[in-house]
This record gives structure tokens, sequence and C-alpha cells, in this order.
């Protein structure tokens, strides 16, 4: 206690250097500890980021040229011109399978299945089915404009047409429409379709204008595209009804596409996936998982029969977590999502004939437990959308091939074709991937704004080792110089005192306790300030951040900032206290190797020199 | 009454390229109460000899007895905190403590309460000869005899029986000279120190009882 008081009162006489001291070593320490702190708080962000961020790479096949369509309009009475995408051949997915290639999920292909659940029903969907009617023209007429048909029976629709209804029919799209007579009967399959200018001159029960529907062909295609054979020819939407008509090949083929109608009805979309996070409504959040639980890997791994369902078809259905449902899965479309075919203001109403005539077998069937729920927008008319009452499964669960129930197939687009890598591989992977150079395939990632937050941090990162770097290099000046100051230049007191007789801890204590002091509050103060300081630093950049920037992922950038709050607020002053401690532990060392330096000095041989 | 007695003492600095050989084969007595003197040319190892006998280091032959305890196998350190005190020419005082600071620092090291060391540091610095006001001075704003003083009075204060002193004044004016050694002086023969000095100075050395002197490490005493 005296050492230590007599250690302090020669400290405080040096009132001009000691405070200088001070001052020094807190503002070193200072930058020490923001240095430190920033270092720690972003690189607590950045893998706070880590989790919670993703980066997804979608991919599109770019057509290969663009074709005009001419396509006869009855009411112009001229071709009207589409344009439509030609590809060649579709890509395979494999070209994304490239060395060097790191995928975290995917890629992968998807499509969406068309499950035929007889006891479950698609409220709600907008889809108009055609009407299949029997009946005859009014009189003889060639149906290049509006003419008069007569239905004598409706076979199926959706009631927009009764037996015994004249309709306004004509087949607009067809340049040479054959005519119709008035003694035979016909069964057709029409729609309506609003339009014709010249409606008012016709009178009849319905004034809406009935264009022929093809539903007799089939749409069948393999995975690149290519029609399977029918015998149906294209545009066949009408045959005479002749006695034993429907016991024919072709008018079996009517009574199976009659009976599609109630398949259409009670068909769910299910998409497959080896991740729920490379869809992209999932992805940017619009879907998010509301009960239950996302797929573990095992089920992925596996291909287990589990599956994820719509809050509102839950509800409507009355299906509740654990409970299964039966899927059957009838047939594939590798062209439109379910989120484009199944929306609620407008829905496809796919041909489901094959093209043997019947309707496709079910080739995959089973069921699936649900062990998720989801909530969010669905059945929107958006190809990157939920859609309506769509059903996720694990891709690998289904095990039989649907290379015979392919109802569309198309190239790979951005809402059908994606995978993850980590984050902050972009540029890695796209180099590679350039190096490959293959022009008609398109990536497109996503990563939340990732990458600028990355590039932020990094140069938050880049900042804080420069602050440490330069806060370490002053603390050991700081250091060095004065225990120079305060120890070396006083080997004489030291050596004083062992000549009256003091013991070399004595004399370690009479000098080091009071540096000793000195450091440690100049090293606490500096680096809780800098704590501090670095706290107010970081929340002006971080309100920064949260204004200046939209990011497209703000699920995850709200969940990283609240990761790397949450850190700071789970370890107040910790780095602060190990910035202390450091500095505190190399001034220790320092001065103790200052003064073993005086001590090994033999007093006898630095005082008894004659003068000063 | 003898104290101190050195037997065969040498001692050599050991360098990297060379040994000095600065005290040889030195014997002598030193009684109580008496005021010695030690003379010789500068390099003659004077200094060294004195070190020797304050324990600032070992001899590297021969002994130093302290009543007749050889001083190798004492607690040296105890040694000089207790019974033997070195005073030397720069003085060497604290710079950072005032005068009676300087003095109380080595009674307090004793485990002498505050109070009682500054009463009595207030006195040895009264008793060597110091006004009062020179108590809270520090060592840059004395005169050089007046530091010199502080030096013997906290010399006194640390050793309790031996003073060695190492030029004392061979900074001093003559007139502090005198006060200086009529100091030394009266500490030897009224309060029983054993007072040595090294001095080049044959007005100090007359007023000594003994008088050695070295060359070239050796010792002969000359009165
Ligand atoms: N620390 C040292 N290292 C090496 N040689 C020394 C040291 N101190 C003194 N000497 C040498 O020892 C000899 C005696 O020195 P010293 O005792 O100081 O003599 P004096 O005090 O009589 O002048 C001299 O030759 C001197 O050069
Ligand atoms: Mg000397």
């Amino acid at each position: 206690m005296l050492l230590f008081k007599n250690s302090m009162r020669q400290l405080f006489r040096m009132k001009g250097r000691a405070a200088l001291f001070l001052l020094l070593l807190i503002f070193a320490s200072g930058l020490c500890s923001i240095g430190r702190e920033f270092l720690v708080t972003n690189q607590a962000k950045m893998e706070a980021y880590e989790d919670s961020f993703m980066t997804i790479g979608t991919v599109e096949q770019k057509a290969d040229q663009v074709e005009e369509r001419r396509i006869w309009d009855a009411e112009i009475k001229d071709y009207r011109i589409y344009n439509s995408s030609v590809y060649d051949s579709y890509v395979p997915l494999s070209v994304l399978d490239f060395e060097g290639a790191d995928y975290l999920s995917g890629p992968e292909r998807r499509c969406f299945y068309g499950s035929y659940m007889p006891e479950y029903e698609m409220y709600g969907l907008g889809m108009s089915l055609s009407e299949i009617v029997e009946g005859s023209p009014v009189e003889d007429a060639v149906p290049d404009h509006p003419i008069a048909f007569r239905v004598t029976r409706v076979l199926a629709g959706q009631g927009g047409i009764r037996d015994g209804h004249v309709i306004s029919f004509c087949d607009h799209y067809n340049p040479k429409p054959e005519k119709l007579y008035a003694d035979k009967t016909y069964v057709m399959s029409v729609a309506y379709r609003p339009g014709h200018e010249d409606q008012q001159e016709f009178e009849g029960d319905d004034v809406t204008e009935y264009i022929p529907y093809t539903v007799l062909e089939s749409d069948q295609v393999d995975i690149d595209g290519n029609k399977v054979p029918d015998d149906v020819e294209e545009g066949h939407f009408c045959d005479e009804v002749t006695e034993g008509f429907y016991e024919s090949d072709k008018g079996r083929r009517w009574l199976n596409v009659i009976a599609s109608w109630d398949y259409l009805r009670h068909t769910f979309p299910v998409t497959g996936t080896d991740d729920i996070n490379l869809l992209m409504p999932f992805y940017n959040g619009n879907a998010y998982i509301s009960q239950g639980r996302e797929f573990t890997a095992k089920e992925y791994a596996n291909g287990d029969r589990v599956c994820l369902v719509s809050e509102l078809f839950a509800r409507r259905a009355g299906l509740a977590i654990g409970d299964e449902l039966p899927l059957a899965l009838q047939y594939a479309n590798y062209r439109r999502t379910a989120g484009r075919a199944f929306a609620t203001n407008s829905a496809a109403a796919f041909s489901l004939i094959n093209a043997k005539g019947e309707i496709y077998p079910v080739f995959e069937e089973g069921n699936y437990e649900i062990v998720g729920v989801y909530g969010g927008q669905a059945g929107i008319r958006d190809d990157y959308g939920m859609g309506y009452n769509e059903i996720i499964i694990p891709s690998r669960s289904v095990k039989n091939s649907d290379a015979d129930n392919i109802l569309e197939s198309g190239p790979m687009v951005g809402s059908n074709t994606s995978f993850r890598i980590a984050n902050g591989t972009i540029d890695e992977y796209m180099e590679k991937w350039n190096k490959l150079q293959i022009s008609n395939v398109e990536i497109t990632f996503y990563d939340g704004g990732y990458s600028e937050l990355e590039a932020n941090i990094n140069n938050m990162k880049y900042i804080a080792r420069l602050l440490l770097v330069m806060g370490v290099i002053m603390v050991l000046m700081v250091l060095g110089y004065f225990s120079w100051l305060f120890i070396l230049k006083q080997k004489e007191r030291t050596a004083v005192e062992r000549c009256l007789g003091f013991r070399k801890w004595h004399s370690f204590v009479s000098l080091f306790s009071g540096i000793f002091l000195l450091i440690l509050v100049g090293s606490v103060c500096g680096s809780v300030a800098g704590s501090y300081l670095s706290g107010e630093i970081e929340g002006k950049i971080q309100r920064e951040d949260y204004y200046d920037k939209t990011f497209g992922n703000s699920v995850a950038t709200d969940m990283g900032k609240t990761a790397a709050k949450s850190y700071e607020q789970e370890e107040p002053l910790k780095t602060a206290a190990e910035c202390a401690l450091a500095i505190v532990a190399a001034g220790a060392v320092i001065a103790a190797a200052g003064i073993y330096v005086n001590l090994q000095k033999e007093p006898m041989k630095m005082l008894s020199g004659r003068t000063e | 009454m003898e104290i101190l007695r050195a037997e065969h003492v040498s001692y050599s600095y050991q360098s990297k390229y060379q040994k000095v050989e600065a005290v040889k084969d030195v014997s002598c007595v030193f009684e109580k109460g008496k005021f010695y003197a030690i003379v010789g040319e500068s390099g003659s190892g004077k200094s060294t000899f004195l070190s020797l006998l304050a324990g600032l280091d070992q001899p590297s032959e021969g002994t130093i007895y302290v009543e007749g305890e050889p001083l190798c196998d004492m607690d040296r350190d105890a040694y000089r905190l207790n019974r033997a005190a070195v005073v030397y020419q720069a003085f060497h005082l604290f710079p950072l403590l005032t005068a009676q600071e300087n003095v109380m620092l080595p009674l307090e090291c004793k485990k002498m309460r505050k109070k009682e060391a500054a009463r009595q540091a207030r006195q040895l610095l009264e008793r060597v000869g110091l006004e009062s006001r020179i108590c809270r001075q520090f060592p840059k704003m004395m005169s050089g005899g007046e530091q010199q003083r502080v030096a013997i009075a906290r010399a006194v204060a640390a050793g309790g029986e031996i003073i060695l002193a190492d030029e004392p004044t061979g900074n001093l004016d003559s007139g502090n000279e005198e006060n200086v050694v009529a100091l030394l002086k009266e500490l030897a023969h009224e309060d029983g120190y054993t007072v040595i000095v090294i001095t080049h100075n044959q007005r100090v050395a007359d007023e000594t009882d003994h008088v050695f002197r070295m060359k070239d490490g050796s010792m002969e005493q000359i009165r």
C-alpha cells in the first residue's frame, strides 16, 4: 500500500506527462475499441445476414427467333399477326452442371402436376370451360360470320347455353370454314367470345358470339415439346352425329372430353421442389409458412410423401396439419407455372385427353401428409406467384415417370428453373459460367441485397481493421514511449531504491503499480468510450441504410438487422472489456519488461558515477 | 569495536572483451563510531569497494564480515535497509519527492507509521542543519549542499549503523563541504555511526580518524 501510494505520488508529480499519457492512451484504446467493435458487430451482422439471406439464381433460355403467326379474324376478314417465340430446341437443365458450380440446392427445373382429387372441390378458380353441345344450324350456312345455330342438347358446360337455345356461331379464326347443314346434327365444343361487331343484326336467345373451341385434339407432347401424334386433325371441333356415333372411336373421344370436365373441376396444381426457397414466392416472402413447418432435409432427400397446402384450401377443405391428402398426379406441365395457370380471375382449362384419346391415366398416386400450411398471396395469375390452391411436395416424392403425361412443355424460364448458391459467390459463379459461353441461356440472380450489404459490410470491416491496426500501433507506441519515460528513464530511481534496501519486488511494485493504474484507467475509459461511440456511429449508419435502400428480400434484411442488434444487446461492452483487457495486458507486459530491464542494472554500477 | 571487516576481498568487472580487476585482495577493519576516509586516484577501485561494503554486490573472492557475520550469508536488502546506507556524490534523491518525503521513504519502508515517519524525517532534516522550509521542497529547487544533506539525512534514516559516502563533497563548494564533513564527523563521534567516506580531497581526509589509500585495486592504511 505504501509502495502504491508512493508510486502514485511520484506519478502525480509528473502531472503533465501522466495526463498526456492518459489522454493518448484513452484515444488509442478508443481507436482500438471502435475498430474491434466495428469488426465484431459487422462480423456478427454478416453472420446473421448469412443465415437470413439467400442467393437464388434463375435461368432463362432465350428464344432462338421470333416468328410471326398469322391467325384469321373473321370480323376483319383478314389475318391478324402475332409474334411468338420459337426455340430450336430446349436447352436441358444439365448445362448448369459444370465444373466448379457449387449449389446449395438445385438447380431444378420445375413443372407442376395436375392432381385429380374428386373429394375436394376447386372453388373459385377462374376457369371457363367450353360448352359441348349437339345441334344444327337454323339454315345451311358457312360459319365465316355469325350464323344462327339451334342447340338441341347440351352435353357439358357451365350452363351458359340450355337445350333449345339458338346461339350465334362463327368459326372466327378459320379462314376457310366448312359449310354446316340444317338437316344434320353436329356435336361441337364452343366458347363465347365477346366481340363481333355485327352482333346486333343477330336475333337469338344468346347474343354472345360463340366460336369453336377445340377440345378433341390432344395437346400431349414429349419433354422436348414434340407433339405426340394424334389422329385428330388440328382445329377439329365438330363432328356429325350419326346413329351409333358415340360407340365409334371419335364418339368415345367426345365422351372422354365430356367426362374430363369433371376432372378439371377437381384438379389441383402440385409443384415439386428440392427447396421451397427456390420458389420465388417463398423466396421473396409473398408466401410463407404460417402453420406447421417446411420440409426437412431428410424429407427432401428421401422424397417423403409430405406436402404444404395453402391456408385457404386448408380452411375450406377442413384440413389440418397431420391430415393426409390423396394426391393422384395425372399430368405434368412444363411450360406454365401453377401461378400462371391457376388463377382466380383466369385459369387454363387444359385438355386432359392424351394422344390416345383417353383421359390421362394417373401416373403417381399416394397419400401425402400435410406438414405445413402456407399463407400469402396466391392465384393472381403471375408466373412467379403461387397458384390457386397450389400444393407443394418434395420433388423426389414423385417416383414414376411423367414422360407419357406431359401436357405442355417449354424452355427453362425464370419462373420454373432456379438454384441456390452460397451468399456472396455470384461473381465467382458467373465467371465460371461465362467461360462456358452459352449464349442463349441467361442467369438472373436474386440475393435480397446481400451483395450490396456485403460490400458495405466489407467496407466497414476494412475501416474497422484500419482503425484497429492504427489503434494497436498507437497503443504500442504510447505504451512504449511512456514506459521509456516512466520506467527506463527512471532507472536511477530503481537503483536508489535498491540501494536504500528496497527488495527487487518492492522496486517493481513501486514503479509498476502507478503505471498499471494509469494504463488500467486509460484503457478502460478509452475502450468504453470507443464502444459507446462505435454504437452511435453504427446506429447512424444503420438508420441510413434502412432508409436509403429497399432490398428485394426485405424480410431477410430486417432479420439480419435484428440479429446484429440483438448481438449488441446481448453482449454489452463485451468487446470493450476484451479490448481493455488486451491493452492492460500489453501495458503490463511492456511495463514489467521495462522494470525488469531497470532491475537488471546493478545499482552500484549506476550510482557511483562521478557527476550527473 | 569492530563492525566491518574485509578479508582478502577482490572484485573484477567482467565485460565482454576484458576483465577489470577493480579490487585486489583488500583486507581491512572498520570500527564502530569511527570516521574513515578512503583516498586514491580515480579508477583505483574506491567506489567498487564501497559498493561491496554496502552489499550491492558480492566480492569475487574473499569475505566481508558485519560484526563477525559474513555479509554474503545475510539478507543484503535488509542489511541496507536497516544497517548500512550509501550517500553519493550525485546525491541521487528522488526528484519527484520532497525533501521530507525522501527521508520518510526508508522509514516508512521499515513499517514506521506515517506520522511518526514524518516527525522523524523533520527531526533528521533539522539534525543535518536544514531549515524546516526545505522539508516541502523538491530536490531540484535546492542547492547542492542542501541536497547532499537531505541525502545524508535519508542515509541516516535508512542505515542504522553504517554510512558509506562516495565523494559526498565532490559537487559542493568549500563552505558546504565543511558543513557536510562536520555533519558526518558528528554522526560518527556523537551518534556512534561508522562513517566511511571516499574522497580525494585532503581537507576531508584530514578530518577523519583513519585514512586508507587505494591504488590499482589494492589498499593500504596510511593513518
Ligand atoms: N561497471 C563497470 N564495468 C566495468 N568496469 C568498471 C565498472 N565500474 C568501474 N569499472 C572499472 O573498475 C575500476 C575501478 O573503478 P571505480 O571503483 O569506480 O574507481 P574509483 O571510484 O576509485 O574511481 C576502474 O578501472 C573502472 O574503469
Ligand atoms: Mg568512484
